[in-house]
């Protein structure tokens, strides 16, 4: 049998980019204008450079000595003398700090000083001539911990501008040695909603000052970005082909309205995801004839606050028979819309794990327990067992479950929360406006324990999955009590080992120290 | 005289014996679907033999061997002359891709090279390309990324955001493979597809990637593999100025 032999040849080649490698220096700027605006400034301005890859650009020089390096074409040199000559010179370089020849130096001198300068900081004075500063315009723009300072004066003028939370101008101040007609500053580290006052002195060119104004503005309140509470007790009467909804609004002082939505085939996850049924402060709403063509309706009530925030929405099923709140009622989720308009049966796929339990993989790429879900108060993030969560029975929850956990094909989370062994509520877990997690907000709950039923419907996979949990609302007090047991049984026996015997060898230790402490002392007596 | 009578008919039987058969069994290439032959004998013995750290094939009383050429045609005759394919591979020139890109603005940097693959290989070739490190384009410790293309496939159009800076190249060419060929509108990877300029990007790797093959001889005229290569760098990347390298290799190996 003969043998093949594989015949190959190689080459080996060199790719090359050059990334801001530059050998030509850019142009010199064409020209280089110098303006004495104050016995103590000169503004210089110089023409553009170019350069065959990247400016990078200038370099002023003062008398020889660099002064700045900036990226502008204009320079404010402060601090000068009055009646000096100065000369200035422009260099432009590239993106290697390769430079351009320099312009030919411009001389100017600074201006003589005519007067003393005035010591007040509230009186007008202008004496010993010249024209008297004028405020052309002065916009102020108040945010919520800052404000922002816009002015023109009729001549070049530096400031300074002074605020507080009184005319005493107690809190801090500015200074600017610049002189500019055109004035820009921001102030900062401002309280919300607080009343301040400001006071702003010019100086003209001979170092004059001159109070140019004195006003107030209030700054911002901070913007409310959280999404109210949803609603509770939603349930719904049937009669024959009619529905009544009820339900209760939060309690909260910012809420300032319900939207109701319906749809017939799954709940509705948006505010347009259906037919708006109803849009008000109401706490029911009345649907006739809405069963003759469906024979399941679906409802998810939004709430609004003043804010223009909207909770995640309470939802229920509602057929001929009755209502469906998902995940109290054996779960009854008939049908959800596919490519075509036909409809996919869900109701024969649903896996219910255990209290705890993980949901055993039935949703593509999850692996969620009970202990995947974040249980959020007042911005703090609430210790939890394996199977429970204790809450502070007056504060409102969010109850939030971070999207990297969740398949991306995930349609809909939905949570129920047991308020007896015949009713509960059931609220849809919403993507935040940050996309990082799906929440839904509860009010505070009375004290008592509520299981709750985790939801998840998979329609790529035609599945639905649930996991559950309890859910223990106590009193501040016994909250806190709760907690402490809580951390203490996070801890691993091996670290609750090294608790136990190091605090005792730290007590030996310190009364070992003790003793010899006290034998050095009594021989030294002795 | 009777035995010189006997041993001359003995030549002429096997004389004619062997013409005959050798005209009815000659040497050639012989293939099916799935295999195919690339050399065989007409002989009179040798065979395969092997020990544990050599091998032999031998031939004996090989029929019309030896080697003449002419101007087109180089022909080697007899089986050990045959025993491998003639491949050969164009030095790719260096590429020095153009223009410099400044570092502060980014922009695109383009250029080529080109390889002509000659094999008297029945089984044809292919040509592979892969770099020497990873990522390719190294300037010191300053480096420029491998291009990503999403989805698996080459990317139809070389794109980067703003803040990428990336480095890839694509082949053009009549014996480019399926990977690179595209429907002329938006997608690569097309079976049937066509070879459209500047379209259908990927990214180097230390790994080889077959670039283009061809399925018969094609000596001695060669088929010509055009490399292009890109460098992206968007406008908010800073990329630290620099010269940089990426040295690759591309092999040609006879089927």
């Amino acid at each position: 049998m003969p043998f093949c032999t594989w015949a190959q040849v190689a080459n080996d080649f060199t790719i090359v980019q050059q990334i801001g490698v530059d050998v030509t220096p850019p142009t010199t700027p064409a020209f280089v204008q110098v303006t004495p605006v104050a016995s103590t400034q000169i503004d210089v301005t110089w023409g553009v450079s170019t350069d065959d890859v990247a400016l990078g650009g200038y370099r002023l020089f003062r008398d020889a000595v660099q002064i700045a390096t900036t990226t502008l074409t204009s320079y404010s040199d402060t601090g000068l003398t009055a009646s000096t000559t100065y000369s200035y010179t422009v260099e432009a370089f590239d993106w290697e700090y390769r430079t351009a020849t320099p312009t030919a130096p411009v001389s100017t001198t600074t201006p003589q000083l005519v007067s003393p300068p005035v010591t007040s900081t509230t009186t007008e004075s202008s004496s010993g001539g010249g024209v008297r500063p004028v405020l052309r315009e002065l916009q102020v723009t108040p945010e919520t911990h800052g404000a922002l300072l816009e002015w023109e004066t009729n001549e070049y003028t530096r400031y300074t501008l002074r605020w507080g939370l009184s005319t005493s101008y107690e809190i801090g101040f500015v200074q600017s040695d610049v002189y500019q007609r055109e004035h820009l500053t921001h102030i900062g580290e401002l309280k919300p909603e607080t009343t301040y006052y400001y006071q702003l002195i010019g100086y003209d060119a001979n170092n004059r000052q001159y109070t140019l104004e004195e006003g107030m503005f209030d700054t911002l309140a901070v913007p409310d970005v959280f999404p109210p509470a949803n609603v509770t007790g939603l349930s719904a009467t049937v009669d024959a082909v009619a529905v009544y909804l009820s339900w209760t609004n939060p309690s909260t002082p910012d809420f300032d309205k319900v939207r109701v939505v319906r749809n017939h085939l799954f709940y509705p996850l948006n505010l347009t995801d259906g037919f708006v049924v109803y849009e008000g402060s109401a706490e029911s709403v009345y649907e006739s004839d809405v069963l003759i063509d469906h024979a399941v309706q679906y409802y998810t009530v939004f709430t609004y606050d003043i804010a223009g925030n909207i909770s995640s929405g309470a939802v229920v099923m509602v057929t001929r028979d009755g209502f469906f709140t998902p995940g109290l009622d054996s779960e009854y989720v008939q049908s959800t819309p596919s490519e075509g308009g036909t409809d996919v049966d869900l109701s024969g796929s649903v896996a219910t794990a255990t209290t705890g339990d993980s949901v055993a993989d039935t949703v593509s790429g999850t692996n969620l327990r009970f202990v995947d879900v974040e249980f959020w108060q007042e911005d703090q993030l609430l210790l939890q067992g394996d199977n429970n969560v204790t809450v502070q029975d007056d504060l409102p929850i969010i109850i939030r479950i971070p999207a990297y956990k969740l398949p991306k094909h995930l349609k809909t989370v939905t949570v129920m929360l047991q308020r007896d062994s015949r009713s509960g509520d059931a609220y849809i877990l919403r993507l935040n406006n940050d996309m990082d997690a799906y929440e839904a907000q509860l009010e505070a709950l009375p004290e008592g324990v509520y299981p709750v039923r985790f939801s998840l419907y998979d329609f790529r996979l035609k599945t639905q999955t649930a996991f559950s949990g309890e859910v223990i609302s106590a009193s501040h007090k016994s909250y806190l009590k709760t907690e402490r047991e809580s951390f203490w049984s996070l801890l691993t026996a091996y670290e609750k080992w090294v608790i136990y015997a190091l605090i005792p060898s730290l007590l030996f230790l310190l009364c070992l120290w003790w003793f010899i402490f006290l034998l050095r002392r009594r021989s030294e007596d002795n | 005289m009777r035995n010189l009578f006997f041993l001359s008919g003995s030549i002429i039987v096997l004389t004619l014996f062997v013409a005959v058969w050798t005209s009815v069994v000659s040497a050639q290439v012989m293939s099916s679907s799935n295999y195919q032959i690339q050399s065989d004998s007409v002989n009179f013995g040798g065979g395969y033999s092997s020990s544990a750290n050599y091998q032999l094939e031998s031939t004996a009383g090989e029929l019309g061997t030896g080697s003449s050429a002419s101007t087109n045609y180089e022909l080697r005759a007899g089986y050990q002359q045959t025993l491998e394919s003639y491949i050969s591979l164009s030095a790719g020139s260096d590429v020095l891709l153009s223009p410099s890109i400044p570092g502060v603005s980014g922009g695109f940097a383009t250029g080529s090279t080109t390889f002509t693959v000659v094999t008297d290989s029945l089984g044809g070739y292919e040509l592979t390309i892969e770099s020497q490190n990873n990522p390719s384009m190294q300037s010191g410790a300053n480096t420029i990324a491998d291009y990503v293309p999403g989805g698996g496939v080459p990317d139809y159009n070389f794109t980067i955001g703003a803040a990428d800076a990336y480095f890839g190249f694509s082949p053009e060419g009549s014996d480019v493979v399926q990977r690179y060929l595209d429907n002329g509108v938006d997608t690569c990877n097309e079976s049937a597809g066509s070879n459209t300029t500047d379209k259908c990007w990927d990214g180097l790797s230390t790994t080889a990637r077959v670039i283009a093959s061809g399925g018969a001889s094609n000596h001695p005229a060669g088929t010509e593999t055009k490399v292009k290569f890109q460098v992206g760098v968007g406008g908010s990347v800073a990329q630290p100025p620099g010269s940089y390298v990426a040295t690759t290799t591309v092999t040609a190996i006879a089927l």
